[in-house]
């Protein structure tokens, strides 16, 4: 029978029933894992709910239970629990885990009487109460999850939006909400390949089986080993209040008082709050405390509606030019207090795991076994706090890297010179900014002048007897931009013979050597690194813009010769690009001295790499938008979306003056500046922060990884105020 | 080369009736089974070794079991023909029991986070595309050419079937 059918049956069957089969397969599936959450609370049930928490924590009485939606918002059940957690400066003074199923209503009853019987929320004071914030988490769905093999496991928790829980057999049920896995670090914990140790995604899973194990009392086989249950994950509808604001200054009252600046051009607190602060409206009036202010000379304020939380961030300020204008000003006052104006001890610490490995210090709440150990860090005058965790306000300053401090310093001349024009930034902060930018560089001359690296009419940045050509060419693109922005001219001649030294260091080809042996006088030229190629190049290009001289453009000229041609000589560079961004931005630098149409394709093709990775409306999830990433498995970090973006912006400029104006590149540089801006840490989304106020205007990691490194900020901050007129006004 | 030209030629004219022809080319999938065999056997030792000891023998075992399988055919015979059917058959599931691995955890991670994105698309597909082309390709044309009217007509008249 079958042997008579005819081949195109025989084919259509051989394909059609495979494909039928996975078909069926796929949809069974995804049905199987798909959530479904039902609908979160309304504006004024979130309102009332927080109201009610905050009325019990003060000892004032709490509203009664309205009608209307409200009130039926209030009489739902949820799937799930209902999480109550207090914040307080990153710690978790309160947290109430309520019965699933149960009305809203009664669940915050219940969390009310737990919450005014517990002695450490009744003793805060006043100061306390204001620093302190509710969230309230509500299940909207629950799901299965797979535990084998463990990397889908580890992918099984949607970073920052999913918690995940256990079920034993006795019917004990324990769980982590989202928040916990962000704030104990553990959303990005998994290394899949054993041998890539600096690679991880996914949940950490031996940590979360570890917790949930001991809140279900039931013991694991091994250290590694799951517990016995099943293991699920659930989405939650979470909100935060707002924070403390002071009435008619539009900045939140910071408790530790460091924050000295108060409210002015560059906060964007008000804007956050009143575009996108929960709809019950309005500064609430906090009448309670006025008496007590008035006695300890505190300022009367409030607080805004409750705030939606989406992965542990709440709602993006309104996208515009005044906004991204904010946040360059806000990224620039952290930079500026990241940075030591005189030599500093910092009190910091690691974490000692149980088999002897030390870890940076990056939560609060640690592992059994591990313990903290002080370890303070010495910052030299004009360095910068290397890497801040704003999770427990600590700080690594080990491997400090020149090239990013060079980069810092060229941000914060950066900022000196493009902010001075708007009539927004008062005189003082451009000034600040300026002093900064050349306080920073001052450190690097003092590594100038310590080190041993002299040649003929040429020296460089060293640490020890060995340095790279990044350490040497950020700093000229630092000094060449703070004498361009700034006028002042007192690191010129330093700038000019480090300039020197990257004439030294390129090669007849074009190419540049990456290390030089200051000891012996050598150059390695067969070890290549990342960036220099293109910061160097970068580097000659501003040089010549200052000196005028002709050695720097030749020698620029030569360097992207070779970026743009030999570089991409090789099969795969026929499809990818490296890190190329600096490139990309010397080609612009170099316009109009050098016309070639070569670096303007270069530069667009760059662009459209990336483009070609960056999370568009629809694609994935909507906070991912203006991201680079390949998969929405992996969170995009934010250091692409600045660094990336600047020569975007560069190369939409190129564009432009070539008469192909690039669109497509102006839609990714908004993208990517509303991705930045969303995350950027502000008073409204720090709550879990220990010093809100010393993390304020960071760029994170990414947005499931709090750690603050230096030059996040800078590309993102560089990149924005680039671009700040492509962006709507 | 040579045995995709037999396979051609052999369903174009329809002419396989010579039966030690029809033996030749068993025997060159044999032959090629048994190559492949080593391959597998040599990617997981070398290239690919599980961590999971279970899942290391298994893959050993199945390496392992193709080579013998390669041999047989070598040899020739009944044996051989039914041999080489069944290790086509169970390449074929095999890969088809990958193929819809892959498609299960696409589908898993798809329903988790709502999206797939190009990357993790790509990368799925080049994986079903690995597995196709190096466990699916040969037992596919093997499987085609056995079950042919005129080799299994050549296998019965030489062992003497009716």
């Amino acid at each position: 029978m079958a042997a008579r059918m005819p081949l195109r049956w025989k084919v259509t069957l051989a394909v059609g029933i495979p494909g039928v089969l996975l078909w069926v397969l796929w949809s069974a599936v995804v049905g199987w894992v798909a959530l479904d959450p039902v609908q979160g609370i309304g504006p004024g049930a979130r309102y009332w709910v927080i109201e009610s928490l905050r009325a019990t924590s003060e000892g004032r009485t709490r509203p009664s239970v309205p009608a209307g939606t409200v009130g039926r918002d209030l009489a739902r059940r949820f799937p799930g629990p209902v999480f109550v957690t207090l914040y307080l400066r990153g710690r978790v003074i309160f947290r109430f885990v309520s019965k699933p199923r149960q009305p809203l209503s009664r669940v915050v009853a219940d969390a009310c009487r737990s919450l005014g019987a517990d002695a450490s929320v009744r003793s805060l004071s006043t100061e306390d109460r204001r620093a302190s914030r509710f969230k309230v988490d509500l299940t909207l769905a629950q799901g299965p999850i797979l535990t084998k093999p463990r990397l889908l496991l580890a992918l099984s928790v949607v970073p920052g939006l999913d918690g995940i829980g256990l079920r034993t057999a006795s019917g004990r049920v324990a769980y982590m909400a989202p928040d916990e896995l962000l704030r104990r670090n553990l959303v990005t914990g998994y290394r899949p390949f054993k041998f890539v140790k600096e690679f991880k995604a996914g949940l950490h899973v031996g940590a979360v089986a570890g917790i949930l194990a001991r809140r279900a009392q039931v013991e694991r086989s091994g250290k590694d080993a799951l517990p016995p249950g099943r293991l699920f994950r659930f989405r939650t509808q979470g909100f935060v209040e707002a924070p403390w604001v002071e009435t008619g200054k539009g900045s939140i009252l910071i408790a530790s008082g460091r924050e000295q600046e108060g409210a002015d051009a560059g906060s964007g607190a008000s804007d956050v709050a009143i575009g996108q602060g929960g709809g019950a409206g309005g500064v609430r009036d906090d009448t309670a405390s006025r008496n007590e202010e008035g006695r300890r000379g505190l300022r009367p304020g409030g607080r805004k509606g409750p705030m939606v939380v989406v992965r542990g961030n709440t709602p993006p300020p309104r996208f515009n030019r005044r906004s991204v204008l904010a946040a360059c000003v806000r990224g620039g006052r952290y930079m500026l207090r990241m940075l030591a104006k005189k030599p500093v001890v910092l009190d910091t610490h690691l974490i000692r795991e149980p088999n002897g490995r030390l870890r940076p210090y990056t939560e609060q709440e640690l592992l059994p076994g591990e313990r903290l150990v002080r370890r303070p860090s010495r910052l030299l005058r004009g360095q910068f706090g290397y890497i801040y965790y704003p999770l427990t306000n600590d700080y690594t300053t080990g491997g400090y890297s020149l090239p990013r401090h060079a980069g810092a310093a060229y941000g914060l001349a950066v900022l000196a010179g493009l902010l001075r024009p708007f009539p927004s930034v008062p005189r003082w902060q451009v000034e600040a900014f300026r002093k900064g930018a050349a306080l920073s560089i001052e450190y690097l001359a003092e590594r100038v002048r310590k080190g041993r690296c002299r040649g003929p009419d040429f020296t460089c940045v060293s640490f020890g007897s060995v340095t790279d050509l990044g350490s040497t060419a950020l700093p000229v693109v630092a000094i060449m931009e703070y004498v361009r922005m700034t006028g002042d001219r007192r690191f010129l001649d330093l700038g000019r013979r480090m300039s020197n030294f990257l004439l030294f260091m390129q090669r007849g080809d074009g190419e540049f050597c990456h290390i030089y042996d200051v000891a012996h006088n050598r150059k390695d030229c067969k070890t290549t690194l990342l960036y220099y190629s293109g910061e160097a190049t970068l580097a000659l290009a501003l040089a010549y813009k200052v000196f005028k001289d002709p050695r720097y453009l030749k020698a620029a000229e030569a360097g992207l010769d070779y970026q743009t041609g030999q570089y991409l000589a090789p099969l795969t560079m026929k499809f990818l690009y490296g890190e190329d961004h600096w490139t990309a931005i010397a080609a612009h630098e170099v316009w109009p001295f050098l016309k070639k149409k070569r670096y303007a394709q270069f530069a667009y093709g760059f662009a459209d790499f990336q483009q070609r990775q960056q999370f568009v409306q629809g694609e994935a999830f909507d906070d991912y938008v203006g991201g680079y990433g390949i998969t929405p498995f992996f969170p995009p970090h934010l250091t692409p979306a600045g660094s990336r973006t600047e020569a975007a912006v560069a190369a939409y400029r190129l564009s432009v003056a070539r008469g192909e104006r690039r669109r497509d590149i102006l839609h990714q540089i908004r993208r990517a500046f509303s991705y930045i801006v969303r995350h950027q840490v502000r008073p409204e989304n720090s709550y879990m922060f220990v010093d809100p106020a010393m993390a304020d205007g960071a760029v994170r990691k990414s947005p499931v990884k709090f750690d603050v490194r230096i030059d996040y900020v800078q590309h993102t901050v560089v990149a924005m105020l680039r671009g700040l007129d492509l962006v709507p006004k | 080369m040579l045995l995709l030209s037999r396979v051609v030629g052999c369903g174009m004219a329809r002419t396989c009736q010579e039966v030690d022809m029809s033996h030749k080319t068993v025997r060159i999938f044999g032959g090629l089974d048994f190559l492949f065999g080593w391959l597998y056997l040599l990617i997981f030792i070398y290239a690919v070794p599980s961590f999971d000891p279970t899942v290391r023998i298994l893959t050993y075992v199945g390496s392992i079991a193709i080579i013998v399988a390669g041999a047989v055919m070598l040899a020739g015979g009944r044996v051989g023909y039914w041999v080489g059917v069944g290790v086509a058959g169970f390449l074929l599931l095999l890969c088809f029991a990958l193929v819809a691995m892959l498609v299960a955890a696409a589908a898993y991670l798809y329903g988790l986070y709502g999206a797939f994105g190009k990357g993790a698309t790509y990368v799925t597909l080049f994986g079903i595309s690995l597995v196709v082309a190096y466990i699916g390709l040969l037992p596919i044309f093997q499987m085609a050419y056995l079950l042919r009217r005129e080799v299994r007509t050549s296998y019965r008249r030489a062992t003497g079937e009716a």
